[in-house]
């Protein structure tokens, strides 16, 4: 297991690294230029060849980088000839549209993206997997029939959709959830537990709502496919409680892929739900992330892609590991 | 400074036709019923005095900037007018471009005999949010920070471009500024390089903010400027929440131009428009304005916005942007093919994608009645925006014509495209096939002022640093170079006539009244219009809804939006 981890650590590092390399390579050779871009209508040749300096674009190519790298070893200092600042570890660098530390951005930002994310997940996986379990006990009938009706309406609506009819009949027009605000970080806050409840159930119905769809799919898809299986007839054979056959036998040989999409959407939503957070106005990962990379945000953009691409990383590990936890026929090598 | 048109306007794109159906009568968003102008500016809840409560102001997104030694955007300039005081003020009046009055200075200037020196006077009893006292030397050395250009990436230049020494690299390395004199603690002089008569307005831009060297934390500032208005930052959470207090050192008695009504702003900085929008609408937070381009209304908002009560709670005004589409000279170099172009487009159409009447005002000239001595503007344009196809295809005729032409347009902004969808149809009809080109959002003027202009391109103005001069909208849209020899910088339609430009930059050093000067510079402008380098669009025109208990409620002709130094809140 030790071995398996410390394997899967360095391959993560070294993924961490292509990722970093690819987004800073587009970002140089794509159209925008965030030297320009800083300092608009009015500005001469001149002005944005000092903008470039001062946003230290005027290195090379592989100076940039390797700043950048150096960045997430020790400090860095950063800024023009004479004006230079200090960046501690771990640096980032600083926002070329505010100035402000990207590692302080990120750490503002992540909270709401782990509320948002958190109580979704939560809510598409017990909507989705249950349901989808209860459609495969009842193949073919009206309850089956009507959850894969429903679900692919749901799976059909896109957040932007659900997102803003929810806000404007819950909160616009029959008041009984509170306009969202940026001031509820966690249930640990002034608001405590209930206060965050309220603030972010919207966003999570809409999330849930495309994606308990998709679980309820592959969930009932999936166990149906193990109902048939040999070894649940020998349980059934060998007399044992239907409860028992359900969850102890087909639920855990069933559930392995579900818990790799989970996984996956864990990590994706984790790097930043940008339709959702822009809807429901959370300022977090997603939020932070669109507004770098329209306005040629260089430094931000790199660390939010950086850190969507660890989480996921993260993600893949740990369902490797816990299948072997899930499903006994698996071991970890 | 550079108002971002783009981004004010932006907003209007998502408005499109919802809001055209609403647009006539103009009667449910004037208070007082007036249907002869539906462009009359709409004050909410005017005369109010009140001191007292929390004024809660809903936007999308954070400052850029609140250093105002590093901010060319017409927000920080909202809110700085809270926090940063300058020697002189543009005083925001609803529908009115701001009037310059004295603000740290004792006057708004006295200039030299030849004009090419300025003196200001600070006024007594002057200090910053610490106690400390204001002093001539701190004015010189914000407008010196301003200068340090690889630091300060957005520093304004209106004013830096109009003194001597142009080689200074600000403070961090350049030492003494020599354009700027502080002979004592209270007199700050000016060195100009030719007389500008406009010279008040330019030091009412935030370059003059006084910042106190000891505190210069560089580029950390705007965390936290050193307060010389009547609030100061008592939070700043970046990107989420910025609360400004009562500045206790900040003299009333030395400002009679900041009523500041309420004890406290509350800035929330990561609302959605959409979100803005209802619960504006809503009246959820009757507290409650934006900043937002546009109000943050949304296409959805577009029958409510026509409720008689929610009418009673809509400010409304023009604010001084006007979009022209210019016309690459370099490119089209016959003045009569441009003309031609010109007659053939169908501006009512425009008019449309901008969202309609209710978004701005068909214009034929960037010249407004509201600008000082402005001499009648002679237009073939149709006032009502319609084409005129046949004269335009008669002045075609026995000519060259180009094929081909390229309309470049901000690749954010839908609208944008629309509009050159508009124009494609237009230049069918004179056998012209029309590409439409995306340009980068953030880097489209600079791709305009470079090899990258296309034959057609949209813009926006708003008037720069005083919007009631016509040398101000002219000078930069259509002048010369600062040598005269060639088009200037940010004339994007590369005009350059021998004689013409020759007069705009003799013009430029001119003295006289501010209606003299205005109907000269209107005369040239009036000539050089003749030749269409460009063609005036739209006037915008904003709506902004705020909540029931918000007083005073202006929106300013520089700003775009709600003026924060007259509002107030009903307790």
């Amino acid at each position: 297991m030790t071995g398996f981890l410390l394997r899967r650590l360095g391959a993560m590092l070294i993924l961490l690294l292509v990722v970093s390399f690819i987004t800073f390579t587009l970002f140089q050779f794509g159209p925008a230029d965030p030297a320009a871009a800083s300092c608009g209508q009015e500005c001469t040749p001149e002005r944005v060849e000092q903008a470039r300096i001062a946003l230290g674009l005027d290195q090379p190519f592989f100076a940039q980088y390797a700043a950048f790298l150096s960045g997430l070893i020790g400090p860095r200092m950063l800024g023009a000839p004479g004006a230079e600042q200090v960046c501690a570890w771990p640096c980032l660098g600083k926002s070329f549209q505010t100035n402000e530390n990207v590692t302080d951005m990120i750490a503002n930002a992540l909270p709401y993206t782990v509320s948002l994310t958190v109580g979704a997940v939560v809510l598409w996986t017990v909507v989705g997997v249950g349901l989808g379990l209860f459609a495969a006990l009842r193949k073919g009938k009206l309850a089956d029939r009507l959850i894969v009706g429903a679900s692919s309406f749901g799976v059909s609506l896109p957040i932007p959709v659900t997102g803003l009819v929810l806000l404007l009949v819950f909160v616009g027009t029959l008041g009984w959830l509170p306009f969202t605000t940026n001031e509820i970080r966690s249930p640990f806050g002034e608001a405590g537990v209930f206060g965050w409840i309220t603030n972010y159930l919207l966003a999570w119905v809409a999330l849930a709502v495309l994606f308990s769809a998709q679980y309820v799919r592959i969930t009932r898809n999936n166990m149906i496919e193990t109902f048939s299986e040999d070894f649940m007839r020998t349980a059934r054979a060998k007399g044992l409680g239907r409860g028992t056959i359900v969850f102890k036998h087909g639920v855990r040989a069933g559930i392995t892929p579900i818990v790799t999409m989970l996984g996956l959407d864990l990590g994706a939503m984790l790097g930043g739900a940008v339709l959702t957070e822009q809807i429901f106005s959370v300022p977090g990962l997603g939020f932070t992330a669109v507004r770098a990379a329209t306005s040629g945000d260089l430094p931000v953009t790199m660390a939010i892609t950086m850190l969507a691409a660890f989480f996921i990383i993260l993600f893949n590990v740990i369902v490797d590991v816990s299948y072997a936890f899930i499903d006994p026929r698996v071991r970890v090598n | 400074m550079k108002m971002r048109a783009t981004k004010i306007l932006a907003a209007a794109a998502v408005v499109a036709f919802g809001l055209t159906a609403c647009s006539g009568a103009g009667t449910s968003k004037n208070p007082a019923g007036s249907q002869a102008d539906p462009y009359a500016p709409v004050v909410v809840e005017q005369g109010f005095s009140q001191k007292g409560g929390t004024v809660n102001v809903l936007m999308s997104s954070d400052f850029a900037t609140l250093d105002p030694g590093n901010s060319n955007y017409v927000q920080t300039a909202n809110v700085g007018q809270l926090y940063y005081r300058t020697l002189t003020m543009a005083k925001e009046s609803a529908g009115q471009p701001p009037e310059i009055v004295p603000d740290l200075a004792t006057d708004t200037g006295k200039a030299s005999e030849d004009g090419l020196t300025w003196t200001f006077t600070l006024k007594d009893g002057l200090k910053y949010e610490d106690g400390t006292p204001i002093t001539a030397q701190d004015i010189k050395y914000g407008v010196e920070r301003t200068y340090a250009r690889d630091v300060y990436t957005q520093a304004p230049q209106e004013l830096n471009s109009a003194l001597t020494h142009d080689d200074y690299k600000g403070p961090y390395k350049g030492g003494d500024f020599k354009a700027i004199e502080t002979p004592d603690e209270k007199t700050v002089v000016f060195h100009l390089k030719q007389p500008f008569a406009e010279f008040p307005a330019l030091v009412s831009r935030s370059n003059t903010a006084p910042v106190p060297e000891e505190k210069d934390t560089k580029q950390d500032y705007s965390n936290h400027p050193v307060s010389s208005g009547p609030y100061k930052i008592k939070s700043y959470d970046r990107g989420r929440e910025l609360v400004l207090e009562r500045n206790k050192n900040w003299d009333p008695a030395t400002d009679p131009n900041r009523p500041a009504l309420p004890d406290e702003f509350h800035f929330s900085l990561s609302t959605s428009q959409s979100t803005i929008s209802q619960k504006l609408i809503s009246d959820a937070d009757p507290n409650a304005i934006t900043l937002d381009s546009n109000g943050a209304l949304q296409a959805s908002d577009a029958a409510r916005l026509n409720d008689e009560k929610i009418a009673a709670r809509t400010a409304g005004g023009f604010l001084g942007c006007i979009d022209t589409l210019n016309l690459n000279t370099e490119s089209i170099t016959d003045p009569e093919i441009r003309k031609a172009i010109a007659l053939s487009i169908d501006r009512s159409s425009i008019q449309v994608q901008y969202g309609g009447a209710r978004f701005g005002q068909l214009v034929n000239s960037q010249l407004t009645e509201k600008m000082a001595g402005i001499t009648e503007q002679k237009s073939d344009l149709d006032p009502a925006g319609k084409p005129k196809l046949e004269e335009a295809k008669a002045l075609l005729e026995g000519k060259e014509m180009p094929k081909k032409l390229v309309y470049g347009y901000s690749n954010a902004t839908e609208r944008y495209k629309n509009v050159g969808t508009v124009l494609q149809q237009n230049l069918k009809e004179l056998g012209i096939e029309l590409e439409l080109r995306p340009i980068p959002a953030a880097n489209y003027y600079t791709t305009l002022a470079g090899k990258g202009m296309p034959d057609i391109a949209r813009a926006g103005w708003c008037g720069g640093a005083d919007s009631s001069s016509a040398r101000m909208t002219v000078d930069p849209n259509l002048g010369p170079s600062l040598d005269g020899k060639t088009y200037g910088f940010s004339n994007i339609p590369r005009f350059y006539d021998q004689d013409l430009s020759q007069r705009m930059y003799e013009l430029r050093g001119a003295s006289g009244t501010a209606e003299e000067l205005g109907a000269q510079w209107s005369q040239v402008y009036n000539e050089v219009m003749a030749t269409y380098p460009l063609i005036p669009t739209i006037h915008s025109y904003t709506n902004s809804v705020v909540g029931s208990n918000i007083r005073n409620a202006q929106v300013g002709y520089f700003f775009g939006a709600i003026d924060l130094n007259s509002v107030g809140v009903e307790q």
